[in-house]
């Protein structure tokens, strides 16, 4: 036989680990107590199906390694990400429901690939809550005191969080006229941003300050701001008023975070996620010692409308309960 | 005290540039590393340390945040996609990738397979697939500009500088696919934790 068969009938597939049963307890101690913040907060707890049609997840987020088929032929796929299962579900509830404001939990492993350059399929446990029919500016508030919360009890330590406005990537993109700038924002390149910048027509000073500003923003936002008063004059007016608008709605939001979590929150002016249904505030949130974000998320609201039709904010996160296993 | 701040940089030439480069901006104390073999290099003084390794190694240090920090070409950058974040070019380190081949045989377009040799096959691909061009990589380590005296290649895609080394061997640079300087790059979870002294080190590089 094989090294390759015997690895095959011992192990499991890579990237989907066998959970012993100290890591099987850590886990279900450290979900429980998520779920308990959740429960005081009054969110309820959902589940939704592990396979739904591909369409339900984000475009970026289909893979056909997790593809397979129902009895009819149609394609099914494992979920890669919840947030558009609870609105599915939530709208068959609507009409039954009193309030439109619902808060919803869940914990379940999600199906993805994780890496940028080489295939890296993972089974991922998260812990997530969506807050439907509230403002985001509220929502997020509530949201990232809730994860807070939840961060500090599991991880033992307090995360921080970088909050954007997903709208100031979507009117750089049309500033710049490109659809391609996802990586270059995903990575921070500066230096890729000023040539695109300079190739519109800014000058070389004011390209190359506006990068750095929008990709490194200073940590305090009374330097950000004087920053940004001396670059504005020089920038095209239609751009200088949007990235002002998000500028003020994020100081904004910021200015009405909880205390504990106004602290430990700082502006990302130029944020993007790989899921392409948030259309206003977003987030993430870091633990040290953690390579990727474990928490991630943001306001989404068109989704409600697209699936109850009924127009209704909703905003949500996602932690990633396998962080545990990382630190 | 807190730990001090970790700086990748490629051994060589450009760990050289870089150190002058800092001392210049204040950055460190020293403008030259001592001719020692150690690796792992203190400035007490300014809070920095330094790790000097093999120059494709700094990206996946500072990724996995062996290093909060690290100076690396585009090209290494361009080639391997890491998970790092790039605030700043630098002024040195400035070469171009570029296609050469052996002098006088210019019909090398015409072969129905050409054989490119290079260390960058990722970069070299894309170039010659967009253009519609049928190739095969061979990837090799060193010494690029004699594959195809051997036989091994066609053309080959390395790095020229002046041009010098081309010449020496009896070959022509065609076209540069990428220009490429030295680039700060950060570790994403760093610039999250350690926002304060990055930012002062990008503002001081780039005196904005």
């Amino acid at each position: 036989m094989k090294h390759s068969e015997i690895y095959r009938q011992r192990r499991a597939p890579y990237g989907f680990p066998f959970l012993d049963t100290e890591a099987t307890k850590l886990l279900q101690d450290k979900t429980r107590e998520s779920q308990s913040v959740l429960q005081s907060l009054g969110y309820e707890r959902v589940m939704p199906p592990s396979l739904d049609y591909p369409d339900t997840f984000s475009d970026n987020e289909r893979f056909d390694s997790f593809r397979t088929r129902d009895h009819l032929g149609d394609d099914l796929s494992l979920r890669s990400d919840v947030t558009v299962q609870v609105i599915k579900g939530y709208a068959n509830l609507i009409e039954r429901s009193e309030s439109p404001v619902r808060r919803f939990f869940y914990t379940v492993p999600v199906f993805r690939d994780i890496s940028r350059s080489y295939p890296a399929l993972r089974e991922v446990y998260q812990i997530g809550a969506e807050a439907i029919g509230l403002t985001a500016a509220s929502a997020v508030g509530e949201l990232l005191e809730s994860a807070r919360k939840i961060m500090q009890e599991i991880f033992q330590e307090s995360p921080v969080f970088l909050t954007g406005d997903v709208n100031a990537y979507y009117e750089v993109e049309k500033f710049l006229g490109r659809d391609d700038l996802r990586d270059i924002v995903r990575n921070k390149n500066a230096p890729l941003l000023a040539q695109a910048f300079l190739s519109v027509g800014l000058d070389y000073g004011d390209a190359e300050n506006l990068s750095r500003l929008l990709l490194f923003a200073p940590v305090t936002n009374e330097e950000y701001n004087s920053r940004w008063e001396n670059l504005r004059p020089g920038l095209p007016l239609e751009l200088a008023r949007t990235l002002e608008n998000i500028r003020s709605d994020l100081l904004s939001l910021l200015q009405n975070l909880p205390v504990a979590v106004r602290s430990i929150s700082r502006i990302e002016p130029l944020l993007i996620r790989k899921t392409t249904y948030y259309t206003d505030f977003i987030f993430e949130g870091y633990i040290q010692g953690i390579k990727s974000p474990a928490l991630r998320g943001g306001s989404y609201n068109h989704l409600v409308e697209e699936y109850s039709g009924q127009s209704m904010p909703a905003s949500g996160f996602a932690l990633d309960l396998s962080a545990l296993s990382r630190i | 005290m807190d730990k001090p701040l970790r700086i990748a940089l490629p051994k060589g030439r450009m760990s050289d540039d870089s150190v002058e480069y800092f001392y210049r901006h204040g950055i460190t104390s020293f403008s030259k590393f001592s001719v020692d073999r150690e690796l792992i290099i203190a400035d007490k003084e300014k809070g920095l340390e330094f790790l000097l390794i093999r120059s494709k190694d700094v990206g996946a240090y500072v990724e996995q945040g062996a290093a909060d920090i690290g100076v690396l070409g585009h090209d290494v950058l361009a080639e391997h996609n890491f998970e790092v974040l790039t605030p700043v070019a630098l002024p040195f380190g400035a070469c171009r990738l570029s296609i050469a081949y052996p002098n006088g045989k210019t019909d090398w377009q015409n072969k129905r397979n050409i054989r490119v040799a290079t260390k960058y096959p990722k970069l070299t691909s894309r170039y010659f697939f967009e253009r519609g061009f049928n190739i095969t990589i061979v990837e090799l380590y060193g010494s690029i500009e004699i594959a195809p005296l051997t036989g091994i290649s066609d053309v080959i895609v390395d790095l020229v500088s002046t041009g010098n080394t081309l010449k020496a061997n009896g070959l022509s640079e065609e076209e540069s696919i990428l220009d490429s300087t030295a680039r700060l790059i950060v570790n994403p979870v760093s610039w999250v934790f350690r926002r304060a002294e990055i930012s002062k080190m990008i503002d001081t590089l780039t005196a904005f």
